[in-house]
């Protein structure tokens, strides 16, 4: 076997798991049709999924990697979101808006993912009753991790985000420059290196 | 007596209605039973129906009325969403976190809603598909006006944020305060009738 298809195998399993980890009832059988639509696709470092401006339809799964999504204001850049190996990652605002995106999401490290363009899935969805279930756990387990961080943004401490930042993302902290782990918690860098020294 | 069963039947009617327009290849056997489940309340004018630190059990259709989603930060009201009829109340902080609700929903009119519990809800998505894609039709919905929200905040003027508001609600500036479209628009009430006068 080449490479590229141990590659597949590896990474399609990983994203059985995941998906049966969100929707423990879906149909095997339906569940085996969906993965097999994904596509391998490699990234380098620092190059781009998706760039602002454009429209984008796909749903990434990262298999090894870290995606960094950040928006650009007064010429400073936000970091939104930085997403791991065995998650999902998608460009929701231009999907689900039909606007362009306002995001970049790029690479931090040299990545593999496995995506597939929205409108195979909802084909699968209107298809089979257990995928459209799946669809829906995804789509409220991604809003319910929107709306979090609203919520911490807005009534939380950087110290409480920060330790909310350590307990669930704390390998992040070797991988992604403290500036962008600054940036996402949306406080000074000076602030998040004396959070730390605690 | 007998005109309390017809009103509930109108409003189910109208009910299947909304959610046709929501999700329009709704299986309608489904859907008839899903309005048969409904419970009708009636909220008055400025009452708090669902509170802050609560724990959401509920789904609630909008047929007439109209509700604001507010929090409080600092001591001050910041509105965070406002539906009229036809608007679906699901994608509660509560709901989809599990954690404490951190607003407050509070009916501006009189309004009339029709109410299914979580549980009612989640049979029906087990044993209906396209129930269960209206569910997700509804929390896609609920996540883009969201997001687009939060765009209009970030990259938009405090005027262009009222010109997209006035395209969309229009309706809305003779039914509600403009201390409330202000505080939604996140601009103060001066800018607003400055905004207003311009028009």
């Amino acid at each position: 076997m080449k490479n590229k298809d141990i590659d597949i195998l590896e990474y399609k399993k990983k994203l059985k798991q995941h998906l049966l980890d969100i929707c423990p009832t879906v149909v095997p059988d339906e569940l085996k049709i969906l993965i097999d639509k994904f596509t391998l696709k490699k990234f380098k470092k620092n190059e781009l999924l998706i760039e602002a401006g454009t429209y984008s339809n796909k749903l990434f799964f990262i298999g090894r990697g870290i995606v960094r999504v950040f928006y650009f204001k007064e010429d400073k850049e936000i970091t939104n979101a930085l997403v791991k190996e065995n998650e999902i990652i998608a460009g929701a605002y231009s999907i689900f808006t039909g606007e362009k995106s306002f995001n970049n999401y790029e690479t931090l490290e040299a990545s593999i993912t496995l995506y597939i363009e929205y409108s195979e899935l909802e084909k699968l969805y209107n298809k089979f009753h257990s995928l459209e279930r799946l669809g829906r756990l995804l789509v409220q387990k991604y809003y319910a991790t929107y709306i979090k961080k609203t919520h911490d943004v807005l009534f939380l401490s950087a110290e409480e985000r920060y330790a909310n930042f350590i307990r669930n993302h704390v390998e992040l902290i070797n991988r992604v420059s403290l500036r962008f782990i600054a940036s996402y918690l949306g406080v000074a860098q000076e602030t998040l290196s004396r959070l730390r020294s605690k | 007596m007998k005109e309390a069963i017809s009103d509930i039947q109108k409003y189910r009617n109208q009910l299947k209605e909304n959610l046709l327009q929501i999700c329009p290849n709704l299986n309608l056997e489904e859907l008839e039973e899903l309005a048969q489940k409904t419970t009708l309340m009636k909220i008055a004018k400025k009452e708090i129906f669902i509170k802050t630190e609560s724990y959401s059990d509920k789904i609630y259709f909008i047929i007439k009325g109209m509700v604001r989603v507010f929090y409080e930060k600092e001591n001050k009201e910041i509105t965070s969403v406002l539906l009229v009829e036809g608007g679906v109340l699901a994608g509660s902080y509560s709901y989809i976190t599990g954690d404490k609700n951190f607003c407050n929903y509070q009916a501006l009119e009189d309004t009339t809603v029709l109410w299914l519990s979580n549980n009612e809800l989640e049979i029906l998505y087990k044993k209906y598909h396209s129930i269960e894609r209206l569910g997700r039709v509804i929390i896609e919905k609920y996540y883009a006006s969201f997001m687009k929200k939060s765009y209009d905040v970030l990259f938009l003027s405090a005027e262009e944020r009222y010109n997209t508001f006035v395209i969309n609600h229009r309706e809305l500036f003779n039914r509600i305060s403009l201390k409330y479209i202000a505080s939604y628009l996140g601009i103060s009430q001066e800018t607003l009738s400055r905004l207003r006068a311009k028009q």
